[in-house]
């Protein structure tokens, strides 16, 4: 794995010495263009076998000029090479891989929402497709939880807050809800804010009857999840698992189909809870009845709109079950940030909307001590916290941990937790 | 840009043609070179461009009064010098560490808000070539390197193979090659495609692959895994990083060759080390050496007594802990290096005096030192990895857990990290033959050979390309 030739020592070597080309690259040497031709011809072999993966990566790009120029170059050039089969080899080892393989001509843009008012709760992967995922109302019908546990919420209709980002009546506990930070001490003024929050019943988890917990989203969760999983476990009667899909969201089913997903791991793992975290990656344009809708315009809103209401129902078609869905936190770029809260909007709006649906608005409680972004944000000691990666966009593993605290705590709002705990 | 995406792959293309065409115009190549190295640069962040520009006149201006200065104005341009580049560094990398850990030790006597935290964007590749100029400025003060024209130094510290992430190649190895003009007749295209592919294949298949199969895992929430588990997983970084690391310099390495340069090397089997002294030999041999002629050396090396030594080579590995960036892990990684360093001289030179043998047969004594050495190296990942002290102290606590098994030590994860560690046992001349068959290949089959390569890297990478670990650095 490592190149043989070896330097002169630079310690003993004059001036201006060092190493170059010399007469065994003369010996070993060929023409330039010759190096060319050979170089040129590999790359265009490696194109023509790729070409279906190139063209798949191509249609997966933002809807926008620069997708339609790559598709536009990778269409005819993997249309070639499949008319002639250049593609196969490459085909096959995936399929000898077990990988999926996907014909970049059967790839969907259109996000299909149906309004098949069919039971989705025990469905299996096989009977749903992305395509016939259905609009589950909250009036819906659904099975009852399995496992005789008592629901986590009661059904009961809440009042919209005003802006979808804090509540109004209910229990009111955006009103309640500690500062940010919890255990960890967040020192922030603002509040996190918690809107539409279910009825709580009584129910005690116990280490035997745990509160099966899932969280699910794109990158933000590959940096949280973890520390939650760890967190919840900690409780010892909450049982969490956690799944991610980096450059993943509702925008694009055809890079990866979180609803599909769903109707997937959903009904087979049952939980109590489930944490959601998207949004990142959705600041882009959608395909509406085949049309490009741009970002936060009037059907791009009304779309993705439907598709987040469509994800909430999809996980609460269970009506012993809730949905935590964590806005995005304020982000260091301001043109990024301003989109965040765009998408921001559109859940809590949604979320308003539904009764098992929780909404955390996060963007308080990483605000840094100038009132915008920054990766460093007191804690409740006054001590600078490192809560953000260098992306400006992410989390550490301290800021994950500050959510998943704020998120227990919601949690804790609805069940108690403290059985657990040793005496 | 990233080398393994296809934007570089036409981006090269166009760039090898240009060079050999131009390679005879001087006045034509080297702008031409310059403007390529700037668009590759660019490609990530076009602020950064300016200072980059920047670094290459602070650096130019300083070394040119140096040359025509006395013998004192020559030293106070050289540390001018290297003062704008330290400055530079310190602002866009240790800044905001300095000023948290000062603002929280000052919170704690009542004062707040003494310092402000900067939360600069760290340019890519700072490191490398903020080294680059330095080694420039001192060897123009040492009268080690000619002074080079302007052109001429901004074509060096900007060549965009190893512009981001090394090898750390000195002026006075690259200034010959800026001047010479290389036969377009005899390209070492053998070599230089071997060391794209072994480099493409140790990053795109090999780092990624251990990286999702069980190091981010495991690092992320060594709690949730069991300590065999966590055990494979410091050894799969150990693979993943110097897979990483060194396929990025296999493939830089190689481009350069490709338009008529040669780079030095930057690892030699780092992982048969029997000593960590032999260990920093081997692993990223240009920041070793670095360190060792204008650090280690400057400050008196081994030539002033024992105390004198252990305290250099504790503060060379220390700030060579902290070259890699602003974090106490950092400073542990290069402490513990330090220390066993320090240590192996110790009983080193103890045992010379005494005059006493060998304890072991040098087989068994030769596993056992590989043993230690290695596993030193591990522990020093640990911190190295792992996000924060508390994240480094939870994985080293989780290693002694049997419980948890988080099934991520499959047969596959263990075949790959034992299959490429034992891989640098290997007898170093399998690259030359290889060389040497592709050689004598007809260029067509050589493209077939390059293509097919291409694909099955592809097919075996997972889908996207994660950037290089040292692109932080």
């Amino acid at each position: 794995m490592t190149a043989s030739h070896v330097p002169p020592d630079p310690s003993t070597a004059p001036a201006g010495s060092g190493p170059r080309l010399d007469a065994t690259d003369r010996r070993n040497g060929v023409a330039a263009g010759r190096v060319l031709l050979a170089g040129a011809l590999g790359l265009v072999l490696a194109i023509v076998g790729n070409s279906q993966q190139l063209l798949r990566e191509a249609q997966q790009k933002p809807f926008g000029w620069e997708r339609d120029a790559s598709v536009a170059v990778w269409e005819p050039i993997e249309g070639a090479s499949s008319a002639v089969g250049l593609h196969l080899p490459r085909l096959w080892v995936d399929e000898a891989f077990g990988r999926s393989v996907v014909d970049p001509g059967a790839t969907s843009d259109e996000f299909v929402v149906a309004a098949e008012p069919d039971s989705t709760a025990g469905a299996t992967p096989t009977e749903l497709t992305s395509s016939e995922l259905v609009v589950a109302t909250p009036g819906i019908e659904a099975d009852t939880q399995p496992g005789g546990t008592a629901p986590l919420v009661a059904p009961g209709t809440q009042p919209a807050p005003d802006d979808g980002a804090s509540s109004e009546g209910g229990t009111a506990r955006g009103d309640e809800q500690p500062v940010a930070g919890a255990s960890d001490g967040a020192d922030n003024t603002g509040e996190t804010l918690i809107s539409a929050p279910p009825t709580t019943v009584a129910w005690f988890p116990t280490p035997e009857d745990p509160l099966r917990l899932h969280i699910m989203g794109d990158s933000m969760v590959q940096f949280f999840g973890h520390v939650m999983v760890g967190l919840a476990d900690d409780t010892g009667v909450i049982e969490a698992s956690s799944e991610h899909q980096l450059s993943s969201g509702l925008s694009r089913p055809d890079f990866y189909d979180w609803p599909a997903r769903i109707v997937e791991v959903i009904p087979n793992t049952d939980p109590d809870a489930v944490v959601m975290m998207y949004g990142g990656n959705d600041a882009q344009a959608l395909v509406v009845d085949g049309q490009i809708a741009r970002p936060f315009s009037e059907d791009w809103v009304r779309e993705y709109s439907a598709r987040v209401g469509h994800v909430m129902d999809l996980v609460t078609t269970d009506p012993d079950r809730v949905l935590i869905w964590v806005g995005q936190p304020i982000m260091e770029s301001p043109d990024y940030d301003e989109r965040m809260q765009q998408v921001n909007k559109v859940f809590a709006a949604e979320a308003a909307k539904r009764d098992r649906v929780i909404y955390v608005d996060t963007r308080d409680l990483f605000r840094g001590p100038n009132g915008g972004f920054s990766r460093y944000v007191a804690d409740a000691d006054g001590q600078l916290a490192d809560v953000r990666l260098t992306d400006g966009v992410h989390l550490s593993t301290v800021g994950g941990r500050w959510l998943s605290q704020v998120l227990l705590d919601e949690l804790s709002g609805l069940v108690d937790l403290t059985s657990g705990a040793p005496s | 840009m990233l080398f393994p995406t296809f934007v570089f792959g036409v981006f090269f293309v166009v760039v090898f043609v240009v060079n050999w065409l131009t390679r005879p115009h001087p006045a034509l190549w080297k702008p031409l070179m310059l403007a390529a190295s700037i668009v590759f640069y660019g490609w990530w962040s076009w602020r950064f461009v300016f200072l980059l520009l920047t670094t290459i006149v602070i650096n130019w201006v300083a070394g040119h009064f140096a040359v025509n200065s006395t013998a004192v104005g020559k030293r106070w341009w050289v540390g001018l010098g290297v003062t704008a580049n330290l400055v530079i560094l310190g602002v866009f990398k240790y800044w905001d560490f300095f000023a948290v850990e000062m603002s929280n030790l000052l919170e704690r006597f009542g004062i707040t808000g003494a310092l402000p935290v900067l939360e600069y964007t760290l340019p890519v590749g700072i490191s490398f070539y903020t080294f680059q100029a330095m080694s420039y400025i001192i060897d123009i003060g040492r009268g080690n390197v000619r002074e080079m024209t302007p052109l001429d130094f901004a074509v060096y510290l900007s060549f965009f193979p190893q512009l981001v992430a090394g090898p750390i190649v000195r002026a006075s190895e690259m200034a010959p090659q800026l001047v010479a003009r290389p036969d377009p007749r005899y390209v070492p295209a053998a070599e230089a495609f071997g060391l794209i592919l072994n480099g493409l294949f140790k990053k795109v298949v090999i780092s990624s692959f251990l990286a999702s199969a069980i190091v981010d895992g495991v690092f992320a929430d060594p709690g949730a895994h069991s300590g065999p588990e966590v055990v494979l997983g410091v050894y799969a970084y150990a693979v993943q990083i110097y897979a990483d690391f060194s396929g990025y310099t296999d493939i830089a390495i190689g481009v350069a060759l490709l338009l008529g340069f040669r780079f030095p090397q930057n690892f030699n089997n780092p992982y048969r080390a029997l000593t960590l002294q032999d260990f920093w030999r081997r692993w990223h041999m240009t920041l070793s050496r670095w360190l060792r002629d204008y650090l280690y050396v400057p400050l008196g090396g081994n030539r002033k007594g024992r105390a004198t030594t252990y305290r250099n080579l504790m503060i060379v590995m220390l700030l060579g802990g902290l070259w890699h960036g602003s974090t106490w892990n950092f400073v542990i990684w290069g402490g513990i290096h330090g220390v066993v360093l320090a240590a192996e001289r110790l009983v080193r030179e103890q045992r010379e005096r005494s005059g006493a043998g060998p304890v072991l047969s040098p087989a068994i004594g030769e596993v056992v030192r590989w043993l230690v050495t290695f596993h030193v190296v591990c522990l020093a990942w640990v911190f190295f990895r792992s996000e924060s002290l508390p994240a480094a102290v939870e994985m080293l606590g989780a290693v002694a857990s049997f419980d948890n098994y988080a099934g991520t030590a499959t047969p596959l994860v263990i075949a790959v990290t034992f299959g490429a560690l034992a891989f640098q046992f290997m007898p170093t001349d399998w690259f030359d033959q290889l060389r040497d068959g592709f050689a004598s290949l007809g260029w067509v089959t050589q493209g077939a050979v390059v293509g097919i390569s291409l694909v099955a890297i592809d097919v075996l990478g997972p889908t996207g390309v994660a950037p290089f670990i040292y692109f932080q650095f």
